[in-house]
């Protein structure tokens, strides 16, 4: 028909199809390498989250077992405390009847000696059979009460070293935990590299995640 | 190639990673904090007999030992003397001592010995800061030589007087009936007898040297019940109540008795510039009051044989054989002892014992009916400090070691239990909280009762210029040396100070040719 551009040759059209093929080609090359790129990003991301995670789950028990420790020789020394003033209580209850054996037996000696009276007087053996009571048991009373002193001072000693004892575990227990939320943030931060498929915040997380075991392990080795 | 790089890169990591994890996994198995160094051997100089190193041991370094790895040699030293000698021979060949104990009257010695080196230098200074902030000012300051911490203060010591509460008693009740003869010997010392008005003081805090005089006198010439016969010692009734003398003090040419002298000495109102100066008011009647308790055999007979030391004065104590005597904190303790669990037994009816302030001294001269010269409560305190010997091998830990001992908690723990002044200000201005036994605060509140009244640094010279040996000499001669019914007024002793003293130059003539 006159007008109508003349049929491409046979050698143009071929050329234009190996250039569609050559495109379709690279797009081809270039999403498989962008797919294998996020695959191989993914896999990172898992293995990060892998070992920070199951680091995570290690860290969460030894924080539990330290922190426990720590409780549990506040909790001993707070026992010791109360065992300790409740037997002080005691210890002043005894003491309080010691004082008034004590005013009992003064009062027996003022009222001999105002009677001018000497102990080996016959007249003064009633008042001297209870003086000796009395002063008998004023001196079972510093026998009993010596005893509970001592164990006042056992339970005050076990209190301090109670107290003492929890210094290092809480210590240790706030390592782990401070660890362990930086490994948490990490963690989170790799979610994100998944959804964003941004290979910076893989290493962002990565290396949040190492200051974490970082900061964990030092719960540890107490060198900070 | 960066392909290679990156991938080892990521391989390392997830190593690393994995690593990690079985760490973390071994941490599980044993959480509690690793003690991965060797054991660390230190040796710690203590001036302390063997019971109370296996209390310290067991009390206070076991548990520094178990928290740092550490096994302590703890090396005991009877005196501050044999502690010296040990920090010379570590000087000489070092042997790894760490720490040792030493007191302030040997801190300016040791240090020009250079047989120390400054505790500042184990220590950052917040640290030090900080730990010096806890203790009491006075305390620091016997650690600071020439203006720098070379000590840290450990505890202190200071005598105050012990006596029987029912010999004070009988004492108070009986004295009037040896008033005559009390004021006939004490006319003959100084012309006029007891002072005009006296009364014997209801308590031993108010006391003074006629006090004390009045009440040795009578307990010296009345049967005492409340003395080796007493129902504490024993039911035996045939015991029979006797009088003997009740008073006693370090005497003879011991240590102790040289201690004893210059305490009686300031209390009769000596200042360190008096010191060398034989003939002075408050020697002479340190001297005159020593010659009538002589002369009137108010004191044991110990003192006019070998003479006593302190052990020996308290072990009269603990047999209730005395009434009235100077005693420090940790004997105080030994006395009663019922101050731990495992302490030697106490002397018997411990409840009978109380604590006072030492008399003041006042001349046995009087002027218008009192006495002419008035000196006032005193006693010397002994601060004991933590030195680093100069080759220690390793500052630092024997600095932590010294601020772990000074923790409140042990500190109190080793009043109770060894008797010692605690040096920390919060146990001082809380000790009626803090130390709970009555008799343990009657303590206490004398010691501070004391340290108000009168106290001070022992002067360097009183030992450092042999005046110690010396004053001896010259109260031997004068008190001991003499016949018994020689003079004791105050020209008599000046007399006999003047001779004695002249002897003593002759003699260091001689010896220096």
């Amino acid at each position: 028909m006159p007008g109508e551009k003349p049929p491409a040759s046979g050698g143009e059209e071929t050329a234009l199809l190996r250039e569609e093929v050559a495109l379709q080609k690279r797009e081809a090359a270039e999403r498989t390498e962008r797919e294998a790129r996020t695959e191989e990003l993914k896999n990172r991301v898992s293995v990060a989250a892998i070992v920070l995670t199951t680091a995570l789950s290690f860290i969460g028990n030894v924080r539990s077992d330290r922190a426990d420790a720590a409780t549990s020789a506040r909790s001993a020394a707070e026992s010791a405390r109360r065992q300790g003033a409740e037997l002080w209580a005691y210890y002043q209850m005894k003491m309080a009847e010691k004082s008034s054996m004590e005013i009992a037996r003064d009062r027996i000696r003022l009222d001999l000696s105002a009677r001018g009276i000497q102990r080996e007087d016959p007249r003064a053996r009633l008042d001297v059979l209870k003086l000796t009571g009395y002063e008998e048991r004023v001196r079972d009373f510093d026998a009993e009460t010596q005893q509970v002193f001592f164990r006042v001072q056992d339970l005050e000693a076990q209190e301090d070293v109670q107290q003492r004892g929890a210094v290092e575990p809480a210590r240790s227990a706030l390592r782990y935990e401070l660890g362990g939320k930086l490994i948490t943030l990490a963690l989170i931060l790799l979610s994100v590299t998944i959804l964003s498929n941004k290979r910076y915040l893989l290493w962002a997380g990565v290396a949040l995640g190492a200051i974490g075991l970082l900061v964990a392990l030092d719960g540890y080795f107490l060198l900070l | 190639m960066r392909r290679l790089l990156r991938k080892f890169l990521v391989d390392g990591l997830v190593v690393l990673g994995i690593a990690v994890n079985v760490g973390f996994l071994l941490i599980n198995l044993r959480p509690e904090r690793p003690h991965l160094g060797r054991r660390t051997k230190a040796r710690i100089l203590l001036r302390a007999s063997e019971p109370r190193i296996r209390w310290m041991r067991e009390n206070e370094f076991a548990e520094f030992a178990g928290a740092k790895d550490i096994d302590f040699e703890l090396v005991g030293a009877a005196t501050f003397e044999e502690v010296h000698q040990k920090l010379v021979e570590e000087q000489k060949h070092p042997t790894g001592l760490l720490l040792a104990d030493v007191d302030d009257e040997h801190a300016q010695e040791l240090k020009d010995g250079r047989l120390v080196r400054p505790i500042a230098d184990g220590a950052r200074p917040a640290e030090l800061q900080e730990t010096l902030a806890e203790n009491l000012r006075e305390a620091n300051e016997r650690g600071v030589v020439d203006g720098k911490q070379w000590y840290l203060p450990k505890r202190a010591l200071v005598n105050v007087a012990v006596y029987l509460r029912p010999a004070i008693e009988d004492a108070y009740l009986h004295w009037e009936e040896e008033r005559k003869a009390i004021g006939a010997a004490l006319k003959e010392a100084n012309g006029e007898g007891l002072p005009k008005d006296f009364r014997l003081r209801r308590t031993p805090d108010q006391w003074n040297s006629f006090d004390l005089f009045v009440a040795a006198w009578t307990w010296a010439h009345h049967p005492a019940r409340w003395a080796e016969s007493s129902r504490r010692i024993s039911a035996d009734n045939s015991i029979a109540p006797r009088a003997a003398p009740r008073v006693a003090w370090p005497c003879g040419d011991g240590e102790d008795s040289s201690d004893e002298l210059l305490n009686q000495l300031y209390r009769h109102g000596m200042t360190e510039q008096q010191l060398g100066q034989l003939e002075a008011p408050p020697v002479l009647d340190t001297l005159q009051w020593q010659a009538l308790y002589r002369k009137h055999g108010l004191l044991p007979a110990q003192c006019e044989q070998g003479g006593l030391e302190q052990r020996e004065v308290n072990g009269l104590f603990h047999e209730r054989k005395l009434a009235w005597a100077p005693i420090d904190q940790a004997d105080s303790l030994w006395l009663h002892g019922g101050a731990r669990r495992d302490a030697e037994a106490g002397m018997p009816g411990p409840g009978d014992l109380s604590w006072a302030t030492l008399p003041q001294g006042v001349s046995a001269e009087l002027s218008g009916g009192q006495p002419a010269r008035k000196g006032k409560s005193f006693a010397f305190e002994e601060v004991h400090l933590w030195a680093v010997p100069v080759h220690s091998p390793d500052p630092k830990l024997a600095f932590q070691i010294a601020r772990f001992l000074s923790q409140r908690g042990l500190q109190q723990r080793e009043t109770e239990a060894e008797g010692m002044l605690p040096v920390r200000e919060d146990l001082q201005k809380e000790y009626p909280i803090a130390f709970r036994l009555e008799w343990m605060q009657r303590l206490l509140d004398a010691s501070y009762r004391q340290l108000q009244r009168g106290s001070a640094d022992t002067p360097a010279a009183w030992a450092g210029d042999d005046w110690d040996e010396k004053y001896l000499k010259v109260r031997q001669a004068v008190v001991y040396g003499r016949p018994k019914d020689a003079k004791v007024t105050l020209d008599a002793i000046r007399e006999a100070v003047r001779r004695a003293s002249a002897t003593a130059s002759a003699e260091a003539t001689h010896d220096a040719r």
